[in-house]
Order: structure tokens, then sequence, then C-alpha cells
């Protein structure tokens, strides 16, 4: 007993906690006699309670004399802080110490503790807030402690109408508080005490619901309190229908809102807009037959003309009632609600279109001073326009599909006319939002806008900043040059030269980081959502863009995130942002699908390499998990979910099968044999130099034999394979003439021979194919191999991918095999000569498959029903 | 308590055999729903909410039927009587819309929360015979008896403006399939998935959404009824009219499988009857089929075994579905079920209507459920220990007139104090001092009087 009194075994020793809780009383926490001499004792105090759960003692009874002491020190502990704020001698910093401190007791004390005594310490506080002599830091103190007390109470299911009562004690002081000329820190206060009762127990409010609604919006017209405040009472206007929850009162909160908002900005947007607008609110939020109300909550919705101060305040609150909307649109709510979709959206366009220009129909009534002053005060419309945008769609879901082509047209019209950086962003992630929320459908409408302006805005060229990125750029694609000829739209040159026109229209000026990391971002999404569909026009545009601003941004070094520790605002970017926004798209630039391999896949493996390397930064974490991704680029894999017989036997079909060694479907490539190379070669759209030079530096076995023509050798192999017993014409019609030894079918093969003068069948490769087969039965095909890409070939493996898009290069070899096998598979029956037929027919088939009649495929195959 | 999400299967039949529901783990049967005939593809679930499905119509019946049935009640709840028959019924993976495809060749389009009819346009010549969504159910794929397959890009649908400017509204017409279209399922992957289509000219086509174009053409013995893919997209698995189950290879590999038929690389066969629907669990991996002699029979990919089968009626079973078991069919709380959906605010929604309302030509609104989908109170956040730290510091600097306003207060009540220490002292020394001077005269008296 003694021992353990004295000896603590460590910091997590039971014992130490009711000995702490103890020595805060006694030298910590004020009372009468300790003074409260600094108030950063109490956020000691606080951290003290906080990291050790000093209060959340056990609540199981056994004899445990631990914890019947650790029970009577909180014992303690709750009627020091009690005394401390009932007392009426005590001085207001110890009330408020005592206050507070009970506020942090409410979260941490343990379940039994907080239901048997939560009543008593609720009445405890609520009277400081009645009183009316208590100073301010005693009330707010009073208010944050009592929601606090409500938040954890909620979280009892059992207690809801105790809860509710308590709750209900609140309000009227609340409303009190709300109504005298309390200072912004009380009014703070009893909002979110008022937030927190709605939320935890709507039911509440149901009786007081006018009178509180009264008090919010009478605070959102005055107009005079700080943005901070005004957004909190914007945030309960749109809790309030809530304590309802029944559909008609969010309608109709919903409703007045928008009419309030609207004949507002009729008075603000004088001269501005056409003067059809409120009639068109009007027509789309009032029913039919019915007039709109003059005035709401005491204001009259048109007003003719009032002075400077009170158009700010209108401003104001116009402002803060659309947020209100967005709130609404994004809180949860108990029921199904119709939301006014079309209203909503022609506010957002009524705002947006206003530009401060004078409307051809004005008069010149209005004053040159009146448009300064709304063109001063029109960004921050717009944005909370656009803010209220984001959340309709946020808002609505899938519902929005009616609405979507109006609102693709807005974004699309109000991008050719934002210029300021901020709205600029917050475009972009509505543009976000928009191909996230409706997907490939989307992204077929609005990928060449966000091509056009993320072009528009990420121009390196525009930088005085990159100096280099004209030449870097060059230097880094010279495929670009090569691809002109074959027509592609993407040449580099051209995209310099329709940059070069912008520079001339654009006012030459640089973006600014933020926007450059929202272009990024959108065009990320872009790429992750719609880079398959119909991307071919900008697809190589963008994959060029991102591979150069990521080695611009990243050329200078890595950027750590130190810099940042003493910006004042946490949310600055810099240049780290902007490295790691580069990478995230430049990822989704790999990774998105399109018809050919990533052409800059070597250059951002690098990037991304020497990225991971900065240990203990995002753009590290990131570049870790780009490298992930990629491998599935490089080592590609089709591993099926079931698993299917025939797949996972796959090694052993092989085997069993011996003559199939040529028929490679490669199911797991291997990158290092050379047959994956070829493979991967003769699939790669042939106009991609740069992967070719890429991938001829590390490949050395083709060079060699490449060049010598020798017509006996294949057929050496072949005569090998069929000492193997080859039933059916198990590879390639080129291949099968010879082994038969009929002139008609080496005429033929002839013809192709002059057609690319160069082609042959690799046999060496062959052989070396076929070794690796029979070890680890992976990946080796039957290729020709070109010197020259300009010469027409025959080539089996590009002829099938022209038959078989389906992205997975497996497949594709797979099918020109089954094609060929099944073909003479039908015909095995007939005689010899038809093996001949069958192979002359798989060369023509080839040629005319070279020739890009993608028919032909269906055709040769229907011959196959014929034939059975 | 139950770690893996449990599945139930739904089935349906041509003849009135209602829907029936079983729990693919433990084969218990729920509810049966009652007074359902359904074409093919005429069943679906409506955003796991409430099941819907197309009736059967004799041939002269005007306008079609459509029926729903809550989960927790055997009748039929709602009947909406559309323009026309209607056989492929299909809805967005939300449940906000359903579309129907008409006998006409008419595609309808409606929202489920207030059943109005968005949208009708002409799609196909002849009767729709198969509808569905892509992934991201921004793309629908429809298949008609006339053989065509067209995709449409929703989007497009609802632009009027673009509409008027376009010769056509849809993104891709595939004209490849000489006969009815039969099945249509779309696989993984955006805008890079493909699209399988199962033609009464037993063929099988693989699309490219791409690109739009034939990637595979696959003939089969026998007609293809329905098909469905395996998750990995490695085969796909074919029902024949033959009774069995082709397996036909996409990613697989074919060639070193010696068959008669090109890129069929087996087949599951135990079926008397035609297989007329399939579908695939990947919870349980396992494929369902369901025969012409009204069995579902759930079969093993791996081992080609058949490892339950369901009894649904004697007609053929045309439609099954897998689903995650919803929360209000449960059989320990079904009395608690009306109550619950009565709270949740999940009552069915009203009948579809059968013309496009001219009066809101525009929709003006849209019925949104703005539920929270977790509603978790933990995450309300308590904030005191935040508003203490600001007010700390707003006493540290001392600048504020609230904090000012307590310093006063404080000093005020220390005065207080001190002035009534200071009475005390005065009263001790006024006591002293009269002490002082009674001892002082007194010695005075006592000298004197000496």
């Amino acid at each position: 007993m003694a021992t353990s009194e004295t000896v603590i075994k460590d910091m997590y020793d039971v014992g130490l906690k009711p000995r702490m809780i103890r020595t805060l009383l006694k030298e910590d926490v004020p009372d009468d006699k300790i003074p409260f001499d600094s108030p950063s004792k109490l956020s000691r105090i606080i951290s003290c309670i906080q990291s050790h759960k000093l209060l959340s003692e056990p609540s199981i009874t056994d004899n445990n004399k631990q914890v019947e002491r650790w029970k009577s020190s909180v014992n303690d502990w709750v009627t020091r802080l009690l005394s401390l704020i009932s007392k009426t001698t005590t001085t207001p910093d110890k009330c408020w110490a005592g206050i507070c401190l009970l506020g942090v007791t409410c979260q941490e004390c343990n379940a039994d503790r907080f239901l048997g005594s939560y009543a008593a310490w609720f009445d405890k506080m609520l009277t400081h807030i009645q009183s009316r002599g208590d100073s301010q830091f005693v009330k707010v103190a009073a208010c944050t402690s009592i929601s606090d007390l409500i938040t954890r109470l909620a979280g009892f299911p059992n207690v809801k109408k105790e809860g509710t009562s308590l709750a209900g004690k609140v309000i009227q002081p609340v409303l009190k508080l709300l109504n005298e000329d309390s200072s912004e820190a009380v009014l703070e206060g009893a909002i979110h005490l008022l937030c927190t009762v709605i939320s935890s127990f709507p039911a509440t409010l149901q009786r007081h619901h006018e009178s509180v609604e009264a008090a919010i919006t009478s605070k959102i017209f005055s107009g005079k309190f700080s943005v901070n405040l005004m957004k909190k009472l914007a945030h309960c206007l749109a809790l309030l229908p809530k304590s309802k929850g029944d559909e008609d009162s969010w309608i109709s909160a919903m409703r007045k809102v928008l009419l309030l908002v609207n004949g507002y900005l009729t008075e603000i947007f004088t001269g501005l807009e056409e003067e059809t607008k409120w009639d068109e609110a009007v027509r789309l939020l009032v029913p039919p037959g019915e007039v709109p109300p003059p005035s709401l909550w005491g204001q009259k919705l048109l007003e003719d003309n009032s002075d400077k101060e009170r158009k700010r305040s209108k401003l104001c609150s116009v402002s803060m009632f659309m947020l209100s909307c967005c709130e609404m649109l994004t809180n949860s709510y108990p029921v199904q609600v119709s939301v006014p979709v079309r209203s909503l959206l022609a506010l957002v366009e009524r705002v947006l279109m206003v530009n401060g220009s004078l409307s051809p129909t004005t008069s010149s009534f209005v004053i040159l001073a009146e448009q300064e002053f709304i063109c001063s005060e029109l960004p921050v419309l717009h944005s909370y326009a656009l803010e209220l945008l984001a959340s309709v769609i946020k808002g609505i879901r899938s519902q929005l599909l009616p609405h979507a082509a109006y609102i693709v047209r807005l974004v699309k019209e109000y991008f050719k006319r934002c210029e300021l950086p901020e709205l600029r962003i917050k475009v972009y992630s509505i543009t976000k939002l928009l191909l996230m929320s409706m997907g490939i459908g989307i992204a077929i409408y609005l990928a060449q806008e966000v091509v056009n302006c993320s072009l528009h805005d990420l121009n390196p060229i525009l930088d005085g900043t990159s100096f280099h990125a004209n030449a870097k750029s060059e230097l880094l694609l010279p495929p670009f040059h090569r691809k002109r000829k074959h027509g592609a739209t993407g040449s580099l040159e051209q995209l310099h030269d329709r940059i070069g026109l912008e520079v001339e229209t654009s006012k030459n000026r640089p973006t600014a980081i933020s926007v450059k990391i929202a272009a990024l971002g959108a065009l990320e999404t872009l790429l992750t959502v719609g880079g398959g569909l119909r991307s071919e026009s900008w697809r190589s545009k963008v994959d060029n863009l991102l591979i150069t601003i990521a080695t611009e941004s990243c050329k200078e070094g890595w950027v750590s995130d130190e810099s940042k520790t003493f910006l004042p605002n946490e949310s600055t970017l810099t240049c780290s942002d902007l490295q790691l926004a580069a990478l995230h798209a430049l990822l989704a630039s790999l990774l998105s699908p399109s018809g050919v391999r990533p052409p800059h896949l070597a250059p951002a493996l690098e990037l991304f390499r020497r990225g991971r390397q900065e240990i203990g930064t995002k753009v590290s974490e990131f570049c870790a998990y780009a490298l992930l991704a990629l491998e599935v680029l490089i080592h590609p894999r089709a591993l099926p979910l079931a698993d299917f017989p025939s797949a996972s036997s796959f090694n052993e079909v092989n085997h069993r099968f011996p003559e199939n060694i040529y028929s490679v479907a490669q199911k797991h490539s291997n990158p290092y044999s050379s047959g994956m190379h070829d493979t991967g070669h003769g699939l790669s759209d042939s106009d991609d130099d740069l992967y070719k030079s890429w991938l001829d530096s590390s490949k050395e076995t083709e060079a060699p034999v490449g060049k010598s023509m020798d017509t006996e050798r294949p057929s050496e192999t072949l005569r090998v394979q069929q000492g193997e017993n080859i039933p059916v014409a198990g590879s390639s019609g080129a291949k099968s003439p010879r082994r038969n030894g009929h002139s008609p079918a080496a005429a033929s093969a002839d013809i192709e021979m002059r057609r690319g003068d160069e082609t042959m069948v690799d046999s060496q490769q062959l052989q070396e194919s076929m070794e690796q087969h029979q070890e680890s039965s992976k990946g080796a095909s039957i290729h020709t191999v070109t010197g020259d890409p300009n010469v027409t070939t025959v080539d089996l493996t590009s002829f099938a991918s022209k038959d078989d898009a389906l992205n997975s290069r497996d497949t594709e070899m797979a099918s020109v095999q089954a094609v060929v096998a099944g073909e003479s598979d039908g015909l095995a029956t007939k005689d010899g000569n038809t093996t001949t037929l069958s192979a002359q027919k798989g060369t023509t088939f080839a040629i005319e498959d070279d020739n890009q009649s993608t028919d032909s495929l269906p055709d040769i195959v229907d011959v196959d029903p014929d034939s059975d | 308590m139950n770690t893996k999400m449990e599945e139930i299967v739904i089935a349906s039949s041509s003849i009135d055999g209602g829907i029936g529901c079983w729990d693919l783990q433990t084969g218990t049967e729920h509810l049966r729903y009652k007074s359902c005939a359904s074409p093919p593809h005429g069943l679906i679930s409506v955003g796991r909410r409430f099941l819907a499905s197309s009736q059967l119509q004799d041939p002269k019946a005007s306008s079609g039927a459509i029926l729903y049935w809550s989960w927790s009640r055997p009748q039929v709840e709602v009947k909406c009587f559309p323009e026309e028959p209607i056989k492929p019924l299909v809805a967005n993976s939300e449940g906000t819309y359903l579309v129907g495809g008409g006998l006409s060749g008419n595609i309808y389009f409606w929202e489920v929360a207030t059943g109005r009819l968005l949208k009708k346009w002409r799609a196909h010549y002849r009767a729709v015979s198969c509808l569905v969504f892509t992934e991201d159910d921004s793309l629908l794929v429809s298949g008609s008896e006339d053989g065509s397959v067209r995709v449409w890009p929703l989007l497009m649908i609802f632009d009027d403006y673009q509409m008027e400017q376009a010769s056509q509204l849809y993104e891709h017409s595939f004209q490849e399939h000489t006969l009815r279209v039969t099945d249509i399922v779309t696989g993984y992957g955006g805008g890079n998935a493909i699209i399988i289509s199962a033609s009464e000219d037993r063929t099988c086509k693989v699309w490219s959404l791409s690109k739009g174009i034939l990637l595979r053409n696959i003939v089969f013995p026998s007609i293809i009824d329905s098909v469905t893919l395996d998750p990995g997209e490695h085969v796909f698995y074919a029902g024949g009219r033959d009774g069995k189950i082709h397996i036909a290879a996409l990613g697989a590999d074919s060639s070193s499988i010696k068959s008669h038929w090109l890129h069929i690389i087996g087949s599951l066969s135990s079926h008397s009857k035609n297989v007329t629907c399939l579908a695939y669990s990947t919870n349980g991996n396992v494929l369902l089929s369901g025969s012409e002699d009204g069995m579902i029979r759930v079969w093993d990919p791996k081992t080609h075994n058949i490892v339950r089968v369901f009894k649904h009626a004697k007609g053929p079973v045309n439609n099954i579905h897998v689903l995650n078991r919803p929360a209000y069919l449960n059989p320990r709380s079904l009395s608690n079920v009306q109550a619950s959906s009565r709270r949740h605010g999940l009552s069915l929604p009203p009948p579809l209507s059968k013309y496009i309302n001219t009066m809101d030509e525009k929709v003006v609104s849209a019925a949104v459920n703005l539920q929270a989908t977790c509603n978790n109170p933990l995450d309300a956040s308590c904030i005191s220990s935040q508003v203490i730290n600001c007010q700390i510091k707003e006493l540290q600097q001392q600048g504020s007139a609230a904090a000012a306003e307590m310093e006063v207060e404080k000093l005020k009540l220390d005065r207080m104090q001190s002035l009534q220490m200071l009475q005390r002292w005065k009263k001790t020394y006024d006591n002293l001092h009269e002490f002082c001077v009674d001892e002082l005269l007194e010695g005075d008296n006592v000298k004197s009087a000496n």
C-alpha cells in the first residue's frame, strides 16, 4: 500500500493518474487560495489531462484500490470545478477557467460519470449564459462548454428525451444573446451552440423556428460583422429547416433565400443586365397564379435606390445567402426534397454573366462611380456563384443529367471570360467535379475546352521564369518532328505556333502557381475519366505538355516543404505543390488508356525515380506510388479473378502440346526476353520513334540479324519443328508454305518478300524464344524484323494489333494464332493441298490486312461455320 | 457481425411464378413477390431500394405495364402503364433513373423519384431487346431486334441544342449483327471498356467502346441468349440454346485448347434445356445460370461443378440478378421493416407517367435525397479546447476589449478585497489604539492614585 503510493512503475502506471490529478489540484487549478496568475497555466492543465487521459477512470467496480483512488481524485476534481463556477466571490478569470475545464471534462470523463452528472453541470453553466453581469469570456466559454456537453449527450441513444428537454432550455437565453447587442465573440459562441442544438436535437427548435430565423437573418442583413461570423450565420440559417425536418420547410427556406437574392441583385445589377431577369427568376420560383411576397424577414425584395452603404450591406448579404444555399444543398436532410435546380442555375448564370459592362439597353442613368463600385465587388459575387454551382453539382449527383448540357455551356462560356486567378481556380475545380460526376459522357463534351484552357495556363513560354522551356521541349521530344509525316495532329511545332499566336493576344504575364496547379488537376481528372474515348485530337498535345511541365518543374531539384513553416497562411501554394501536381498529372497521362504505348515512359520513370529519393516529402511518397502503378505498364499482366483452369494450368498445357511453342499467348510477358521487346516493337505505333530509340538502346540481339537474308534457315527451323510433330499450321501463314515446299505458296511468299524486300523471319530469335518458352513458357513470338520503318512489311504482330485492339498484348497474339490455327483445323480433314490453300489464304489475309482492311477478320472467320 | 456482405439472388420467369429471392450463401428462400411475368431483361432492382419489372402483355394491349415491389411485401405496390409495352428495363446504379425499351423501337427515360418521363427518343427501327448502362452510368447501350447495337451518350440526349445540330444522337451504331440482339454486357474500364453483344445469328461480338470497332467475332454452335463477363475479363460465359454455357476467351489463352470453335475454350453443361440467363457473383466467385426448365444452377467456374440449385418455377427462368442484401430485407426484423422504411422516407415512388408533361417541358427541379450516407454521431467534434486556446491567446496579448474587461473585473474584485482588508486593518488598529490609550490612562490613574 505504502509502496504503491510512492513507487511508480512507469508513465503508464494507473497509480500515477490520481496522483497527477491531485498535484494539478494542489498546484495549478485555481481556487480561493491558489492564484490564477497566468492563462497559459490553463492550457498546460488541459494538455496534461488530454494526453494522459487523466479523467477516464475505468467504470468497472472491482475492489481495486488504485481505481478507487483514481475515482475519488476525479470526484475532487469535479467538486473543485463546480465550486469555482458557482461561487459568486470567485474572480471572473477563475470562473472562466472553471467553465473551460468543465467543458474539457465533458469530453474526457467516462460515460457513467457523464450520464450521472451532466444535468447538474448543465444547470451550473447555463446560469452564466443567462446572467447579465458576467464577462464576455465567461459567456463564450459557457456556450462552447454547453455545446460540447450536448454533442456528447447526442452520442448516447437512450437519453434522447432528456437531451431534448435539456437543449430546450438553451434556446431562450441564446436568442437573448443574439438579439442583444452582444460582441462578436459572444455571438459566435451563441451561434455555435445553436447549430449544435439543431444538429443534435432538431426537435427542440420546432416552436422557436420563426424567432430564431428572424434573429439570424436580421444579423445577416445588418452586414456589419466579420466574414467569419457571417459565414457561421449562413451555416446556421442553412441548418434551420432540419428543426422541422419535412420537405416543405426545406423548399420554402430555399425559395425565400432565392427570391431575396434575386430581388437584391435586381437593384444591384441595374443597368448592367437585361431588365427581364427578375421576372424570369419569379417565374421559376413562384408557382403560377401566385405573386411573390413584397418583403421577406422585414426586408423589401425590390427597392429602387439605396445609398452606397446599404448597397454594400446588400451585396454582403447576397453572398451570405448564396453560401447558405450551398450549405443547404450539401448538408444532409432527413427526407427527400425537390431542389429547384433551374432557378439555382439561372441565378448562377445571372451572376456570372454580369461582367461590369453596361448593357446596351441602359440609359445613361448609371453613374460612373456606381459602375466602379459594382466592378470592385463582382469577383466576390462570382466566386460565391461558382461555389453555388459546385454545390449544385455535388448535391444533386446523378440527377444533374437533364441539366448537364446547360452547365457545360455555362462553364465553357465563363472560361472564356474569366481571368482572375482565384475564379479560374474555381472554374477548374468545377470542371473536375463535372468530370467526376458524369464520367465519360461529359468528358466528350468538355475535353477540348479543358485542354485549350489548361494549355493556355500551363504554357511554359508565357512564363518568364522558365526560359529553357522551348529548347528543352525540343530536346525532349524529337519524335514529333517526324510524326508530322504521318499526319498526326499533335506536332510540337504546331503546338508552338498556336501558342505563339496566343502570346500575342493574351496579356503577356505569367500564370500564378495556384492556377497552374488547378489546371494540372483538371487535366489529371480529364485523363483519368476520359483518356480513352475520342481523345485522339488532344491526347498527344497533353502528353507532351505534361512531360515538359514535369521536367521543367523538377529541373532545378526538389523543393522541400520546410520553407512553408514560416509562411503565415497554410494554404499558400509553393513550387513543391506545383511539382506534386505536375507529377500527379504525368502519372495520369501515362496510365490513361490510349492506342499506343505511353511515349514518355522512360523520362517519366526517371523523374519518378529521382523524386522517390527525396525521403520524407510528399513528392517522394507520390513517386513511390507512381512507380508501383507504372510497374504494370512494364510487366503487363492479366490475371484472372476467377482461378480459371486454362489459365492456371497454362504452363502445363504448353508442355502437353509442344507444338504450341509458337502460339505464344504471352500470359506473363517477360521483359527480359527479346521476344517481348519485339512484340512491343511490333505493337507500338510505328511512328513512335522515341519509344523505338529507347527500346533499341536496350536491345542488341536484333541488329545483326535484321539485314541478313537467308531463306534456308527458317525452313531448317521449321523442320525441327516438324520433328516435334505438328499437326496444325501452328504458327503463321508465311511460314507454312516453305515447310510444304509447294510452289504457289512459295510464290505468294515471294510476293510478300518482294514487297518488303528486307523482310525476314528471324530464325535465331525463333530458336531463342523457343528455348525460353520451354523454360518458362513466357513470351516469344514470330515476328518480322525490318530495318527501315518506312518499308512496307508484312508484320504479323502489327496485323494482330489492327485486327484486335483489345489492349492486352497477349490477347492479340493469341487471336492471330487462333485464327490461323482454327482455319487449318477446319480444313485438316481434306487432302494435303488444302493445307497449302489455307496457308496461302493466311498469307493473302495478312497482306490484305496490312492494307488496313479491318473488315477482313470477320470475313475470314465466317469461313468457319461454312466449312464445318 | 457478418464480415462478408450477404448476397441474394432474385429471379423471375416469363410465366407468372413471381419473383424468387434466395440467400446465395445459405440457400434459404426469402419472400416470393407475387404476380410477375417478365420478359428477358425485364427485372431490375432500382438502386437496391425496390424491385421493378416490366410485364409481358398480350400483343393486343395498347399500353405496357411496369410493376414495383418493395422488399418487405409480396404484393405489387405500384403499377405503371407506359405508352406502349416495355420489354427491357434498366436503372442506373444510384437508382435515380429508369430506362425502358419499347416495342416500337423507342427508348423511354424516367426519373424514378417523381415518375416523370424525361425523354423519349427513337432508337431503333424495331423493338428494343436489351438495354445496359456503362460502368459510370453516362452511356447507355441498346440492342434491338433489327440487329443493331447503339451507344447513347445520355448528355447528348438531354442537350436540345446539340440535338438540333447533330445528325445523329448516338455515339456508335454497330450494324454487324444480322438477327435480333439477345444480350449485351459492358466491361470494366470507363471509356476503354469493351461491349459484348450476343445475337440470334449465333455470334457474339466484342466491340471497343473507345474506337467504335469490332474487336472479335465469335461464332457459337447455337444461338446465345445471354452473356456474362468473368470479373477479370479473362473469359466470358455465353448461355446457349443447346443447354450449354460456353466459355469464350477474351484475355485467356485460347490457342492451347483444341476446339472446332474459334475462341471457345470450354463449356459447362448439364442443362437439359436452354440456358436463358446468366449472372456472376463476384463475392462468392460463382456463376449462376437460369434455364428454361425453371431451375437456377450455381456453378463453380473453377471446377465446372454445380454447387447449388434453386428451383424457381415450372416455367422458364429468364432473369437472374445477384445483389447485396438490402438492409430492409432482414428476416429477423421483418416487422420493423415498415417502420424503418417510413423513417428513412423510403416508401415507394409514384408511378411512372405515360407522356412527357408539356407543361414543364424543361425540368425545373430534381427530387434529391440529401440523406447522410453515414450517420455517425462521433463525427461531431468538440471545440472547447480550441476556443480555450483562442481565448488564452487573446488574454496573453491583452489587446482585446473582452480581455481588458475581464482584467478590469478581476481588478475590481481585487480592489474590493483590498478595501475589506483595509477596513479590517483599520479596525484592528483602532482597537489597538483604544487598548493602548486605555492602558495608559489606567496607568496614569493608578499612579495618581498612588
